[in-house]
């Protein structure tokens, strides 16, 4: 597992270099600090029980996001990784089995998280304590807390993708089982969350049994997870009919886009991409229904969580599904063939808006429906395509055709949360306080998505002049 | 008969004091030469000599810290994108695109290139390789060496007058090995030319017409295939002996 933990910090730093990713943690930890440095004036807008229920549900989302090991395996097989290798592929060549490296990645990337992003979060939060009236123990169960959550959610993807690889139609019904509960939880008095997620329970009620049932149901997720780690992989060979042409036809409006755009959804078809992406769309906007529904409906807030909040909050998915499409394929065969890395980026793109217009502006109507605010869809919409749109492009600005190794980045989160976060918490704002001043609120939203709208023209025409050096090797 | 869309000048490569550095490491050390039109230009060196990094400067993926190099009279940086429609590539390891069929691969490659009769271009190809029945199954499913025929077949279906070529012959078979050098030999009677980076040098010694050795970098020796011949001694032969002389290294036997 050592060796593992030097191998991730090879690989990460070599996008730029070693000092660049040293440099995200403290870009967290100065965060972090900002956060516990306005302290006071955080809890003066939302509550603190708000504050730590949304903490918690990011972090889950977080941890379901970075979990799904046991996909692992069959990419390094199919050599998904391009040029790159891993440990992880031993068993390959070397005798030990896939669920002893699987499950010390496993530990490794634990490990990983733990120490670059949840400490560095909570030292932030501990070097503005002397400034804020919180406690240092206050900051040291939060610290614990968030680790319990992180690794529930880890765990939970971890077994799910375990499931996946067994059985589609056992992931599908668990899935669904899950999404059911949740919804219950969320909705109704039957099922508290804290049943559900115990270690939210555990850091609202500090209730010890709750710290005990989160590890026990996380050992035993990650024990089922690592029992069903395959260690052998379908090498049979997939046939398709020849489908090319037919989709090249189908986008043939995208002009010279359109072997690209052929070629990425083909991609999302045969490597099921598109239904995980759908899936990894859906969740975190289901959590976030249920959490905008949870804390307008359950908790008391005064704040009203309006369908303008949650349609700003939906764009902001945008940049876990880029990041999937940059994921799908090894791309240093493009590096033989007369096309440039920013067109590729912006065929991802247009891939991007594709998949995602639909299901954005379901969840959105779903929204204004649920909280009786149809009217507010006229300005709902635009605001969740203007937030998708601008968070999609910056992203791409940003990362080009590597998200997740940029996203690891200090200098790149950094200028990241500098051009997403300053709108997105404008719109939040403006729709916290539509309430009280709605003509007033209305003009600025307005105000805000057209800026976020030009934004995005700028920065997709910048693409070009940013990544048209850069070649199509991985690493 | 190769085509271009741009004017073929002679020499076709022509480089000049290119230097790289990765960090600590240099990887080419003030490198000059010059390939001409109708060349087989072999270049040969043993591991990590710079050949690849020579390779990556020459296609436009790579700038180099110093020096010079114009590829049918295009600069490799700033005109890749042109450069890349009038050459062929076959990278050090085959990487086609996983989830397209063989087929599908050459038909999306056709389709970038601007290639109006692609459908009998790659019947011809698949031809070659006798890969009609693996038309329809997705390169991660397939064998190295039938990757390997995608990415030759690739590089080969547009006809360009000038091919790059990384270890070309790697998990080919004998048969295909003997069929891709013959149709390489013709290549190049019909007026292409040819910078190859190869290890197998019983088979680049028979097809080349000229070599670059490569070691450390820096070049050992250039010139005509002929020059490194003679007196019963073969090219594997001469490059064994100058690697270990006048690379001045001792090596393992």
């Amino acid at each position: 597992m050592g060796l593992m933990m030097r191998e991730e910090a090879r690989f990460q730093s070599n996008f730029t270099s070693k000092l660049s990713f040293y440099e995200f943690p403290l870009v967290l930890t100065l965060f972090a600090f900002a956060a516990g440095y306005f302290y006071e004036e955080l809890i003066r807008t939302s509550p603190l029980t708000q504050l730590l229920v949304t903490l918690h549900f990011s972090i889950l989302l977080y941890g379901v996001s970075t979990g799904a090991f046991a996909f692992l395996g069959k990419e390094i097989v199919d050599r998904r990784f391009g040029n790159v290798n891993f440990l992880l592929s031993a068993p390959i060549t070397q005798p030990i089995q896939f669920k002893t490296t699987t499950s010390a990645f496993y530990l490794k990337d634990a490990a990983y998280y733990f120490a670059f992003t949840l400490t560095p979060i909570a030292a932030g939060l501990a070097l503005a304590q002397p400034f804020s009236s919180y406690t240092m123990p206050s900051v040291l169960f939060l610290w614990l807390s968030v680790i319990l959550t992180f690794s529930f959610g880890l765990a939970l993807a971890y077994a799910f993708s375990a499931v996946y690889l067994k059985s589609r139609r056992l992931f599908g019904a668990l899935a669904f089982a899950f999404m059911a509960l949740l919804a219950i939880a969320g909705f109704t008095d039957l099922l508290p969350i804290g049943v559900l997620i115990p270690s939210i329970h555990f850091q609202l009620a500090k209730d010890p049994l709750s710290l005990v049932a989160t590890v026990a149901i996380t050992v035993a997720l990650s024990w089922i997870a690592t029992v069903m780690v395959q260690e052998t992989f379908e090498s049979a060979e997939s046939e398709f009919k020849e489908n090319f042409l037919e989709r090249a036809r189908r986008f043939r409006r995208f002009g010279r886009y359109a072997p690209l755009l052929a070629k990425e959804w083909i991609d999302l078809e045969r490597s099921h991409a598109l239904t995980k992406m759908a899936f990894s769309f859906a969740v975190p906007l289901v959590f976030l229904s249920l959490s905008v529904w949870f804390l307008n409906n359950t908790l008391g807030v005064a704040l009203k969580f309006d369908t303008v909040f949650y349609a700003g909050n939906v764009g902001f998915f945008g940049v876990m599904i880029y990041s999937w499409l940059n994921h799908i394929d090894i791309t240093e065969y493009y590096d033989t063939l007369p096309i440039t890395v920013p067109r590729l980026i912006k065929a991802k793109l247009i891939v991007f808006f594709i998949v995602t217009t639909g299901i954005t502006a379901f969840f959105v109507i779903l929204m204004a429906f649920v909280n009786e605010e149809t009217w507010k869809l006229a300005v709902a919409l635009p605001v969740a395509f203007s937030t998708s749109a601008y968070t999609a492009v910056a992203t791409a600005y940003l990362t080009g055709l590597r998200t997740n190794t940029a996203l690891l980045n200090g200098p790149v989160i950094a200028r990241f949360a500098i051009i997403t976060v300053p709108p997105l918490l404008a719109i939040a704002f403006l729709s916290l306080g539509y309430e009280l001043f709605p003509s007033l609120a209305l003009q600025w939203i307005g105000l805000v998505a057209a800026g976020m709208a030009l934004i995005t023209v700028l920065l997709y025409a910048l693409i070009d002049g940013r990544w048209v050096k850069a070649t199509f090797q991985r690493a | 008969m190769p085509s271009a869309e741009v004017a073929v000048p002679d020499p076709i490569i022509a480089v000049k004091g290119l230097s790289k550095s990765f960090k600590n490491t240099r990887a080419l050390e003030n490198v000059s030469f010059k390939v001409p039109r109708g060349a087989f230009y072999g270049c040969f060196g043993p591991n990590g000599a710079g050949k690849s990094t020579l390779l990556r400067i020459l296609t436009g993926q790579l700038e180099p810290s110093d020096g010079s190099a114009t590829v049918l009279g295009l600069a490799p940086g700033a005109d890749a994108l042109a450069l890349k429609r009038n050459v062929g590539i076959v990278p050090e390891s085959e990487t086609p695109p996983s989830f397209l069929t063989a087929v599908e691969y050459l038909e999306f490659v056709c389709r970038l290139r601007g290639l109006d009769d692609g459908e009998a271009r790659i019947t011809k190809w698949l031809d070659f390789f006798d890969m009609a029945d693996k038309k329809d199954t997705l390169c991660k499913d397939m064998s190295k060496g039938t990757r390997q025929k995608i990415m030759l077949a690739s590089a080969f279906i547009h006809l360009p007058p000038l091919l790059f070529l990384d270890e070309p012959f790697i998990n080919l078979d004998p048969i295909y090995q003997r069929r891709v050098r013959d149709f390489l030999a013709d290549f190049v009677k019909a007026g292409g030319s040819i910078f190859m980076c190869s290890h197998i040098l019983e088979i680049a010694g028979k097809v080349c017409t000229d070599a670059l050795i490569l070691d450390r970098g820096a070049v050992l020796a250039q010139g005509p295939i002929a020059s490194f011949k003679g007196d019963g001694r073969d090219l594997a032969d001469t490059f064994l002996d100058m690697i270990e002389t006048k690379g001045g290294a001792p090596r393992l036997a």
